[in-house]
């Protein structure tokens, strides 16, 4: 008996309780002024790169989202890993050959800073079909901090997802709902190019509507309504309401060519099966659509 | 309600499993770009990694290949005896059980190489168990020039115990920058 209770104490994952005295305002502002600082630059395609395409960003990033998938990283850890991926490519001029290395590399360290277990450079070099050493790996580390100015506690959408959902006047269940959804549409906006330059309050801002949306909340409480959530958010993130709509619609669509993808894929390979699994059941709409 | 998947790797709401040990799944296991050019690249990050350290040393004034001060008016140094340090930057790092079960006995649970062990001459309360005992094989990554990169640490810049933290090697003694300032705090 001892021994069962203490084999559940070391396979479980221990988390920190949420403190609900760090969801106060005076921690938000900080937030939003403190974001600005991790934003990459938004057009390092153009000014930076010569190798890399926006492609080769969906591609890496959609493997690294896998990989985070599989291993069941803590859910911040990839949008993370790809803040570090554009802050430096954002700096430094990169061959395709050695995107996945970096991409890698990112998540190495991402899950170092947010997970109590984190992926071993070892695992991750077998990820890359061991196309990329794990010397090497430890070498890019060095070589991503420094270029990073060891400053690795970016502010992520998921940081703001908490504190908008406290404000909401939900059902806790419904309240966990909504935050897997959101967390799902904040992973897609990270795998897409045109959220690089967005700042995270306004991605995470953007997620919650939509996934409010998704779920048809609206017809319970007015407060839920497109028009009034927007409208408080906005406010929340300092924001113009135009702006964050704009944002929302956009997640809506990336969703939505996300969505038809992958059933061209399905239809076609198996071996995207992973990736249109993400699509089709993070959808919020797809989920109603099973249920009904 | 429903449950949302986000994938079958991902539990419903919150993850509560541990980490997956197995071995991954061979479909996500992929070359994405073409093979890497391991030569180039080690020549390239050599290069980069010379280049940070090269800065370090002009930043604090320090020849961290060698650990010997350099000719500077910046900061002063001094030896500081490790005993007068917290013990983190010291002690050998705890390794959990069957972290090196995957057959790379040199790589630890972050990846780290096996790391130098510190057990200063005479250092009494470190335990030395058989497989905690760190080996010094591993050369190249050893020092880890980027431990000194400055930005790391202007924030501890008064404190005593500056560079101590990256003597990895067995020194019982280091050098401890001072600004070279008129004032001194008491």
């Amino acid at each position: 008996m001892e021994d069962q209770l203490l084999c559940c104490e070391v396979d479980s994952i221990r988390r920190a309780y949420q403190d609900v005295n760090l969801l106060n305002d005076r921690v938000l502002h900080t937030m939003l002024k403190a974001e600005e600082t991790y934003l990459p630059s938004p057009n390092y395609f153009k000014c930076v790169q010569k190798d890399i395409v926006p492609k080769m960003r969906k591609i890496v990033a959609t493997w690294m989202l896998e990989v985070c998938e599989e291993q069941k990283c803590e859910e911040e850890v990839f949008p993370l890993a790809m803040n570090y991926l554009d802050r430096f490519l954002s700096v430094e001029a990169t061959r395709k050959t050695r995107l996945q290395l970096l991409g890698a590399t990112c998540m190495f360290l991402a899950s170092k800073m947010k997970e109590t277990v984190p992926l071993t450079a070892e695992k991750l070099c077998i990820y890359t079909d061991n196309s990329v050493q794990p010397g090497e790996l430890l070498q890019m580390e060095l070589l991503v901090l420094n270029k990073l100015k060891w400053d690795l506690a970016s502010v992520t959408p998921h940081d703001f997802i908490e504190h908008f959902l406290s404000k909401l006047k939900v059902h806790p269940s419904t309240k966990q709902i909504l935050r897997k959804h959101a967390q799902t549409f904040v992973a897609l906006c990270a795998t897409d190019v045109n959220f690089i330059a967005s700042p995270p309050s306004m991605v995470a801002a953007g997620s919650v509507v939509a996934a409010v949306q998704g779920l048809y909340l609206k017809s319970q409480d007015a407060s839920l309504s497109s028009q009034n959530l927007t409208n408080f958010l906005s406010q929340v993130i300092r924001s113009d309401p135009d702006c964050l709509r704009s944002c929302q619609e956009q997640i809506e669509s990336l969703l939505e060519s996300s969505l038809r993808q992958a059933q061209q894929h399905s239809s076609t390979t198996e071996t995207k099966r992973m990736e249109e699994d993400v699509d089709l059941s993070s959808t919020p709409t797809d989920v109603r659509d099973i249920n009904i | 309600m429903s449950d949302v998947r986000l994938s079958n790797g991902s539990p419903t709401l919150e993850r509560t499993d541990p980490r997956v040990s197995e071995h991954p799944k061979p479909s996500a296991c992929r070359s994405l770009f073409g093979s890497v050019d391991h030569e180039e690249l080690k020549k390239d990050l050599k290069g980069h990694l010379r280049e940070m350290e090269e800065a370090a040393s002009a930043e604090w004034g320090f020849d961290f290949a060698n650990h010997t001060p350099l000719a500077n008016d910046r900061f002063r140094w001094e030896a500081v005896s490790y005993r007068d340090v917290p013990d983190f930057y010291h002690r050998p790092p705890r390794r959990e059980k069957g972290v090196c079960s995957a057959g790379n006995n040199n790589v630890d649970l972050n990846g780290n190489h096996s790391c130098v062990l510190v057990t200063a001459p005479g250092g009494d309360t470190d335990r030395s168990e058989g497989p905690m005992e760190c080996t010094e094989q591993c050369t190249g990554l050893r020092k880890r020039p980027a431990c000194h990169d400055p930005s790391a640490q202007n924030k501890r810049s008064h404190t005593s115990s500056e560079e101590v933290s990256c003597s990895s090697l067995s020194h019982a003694a280091e050098h401890t920058p001072r600004k070279t300032s008129p004032k001194r705090q008491t």
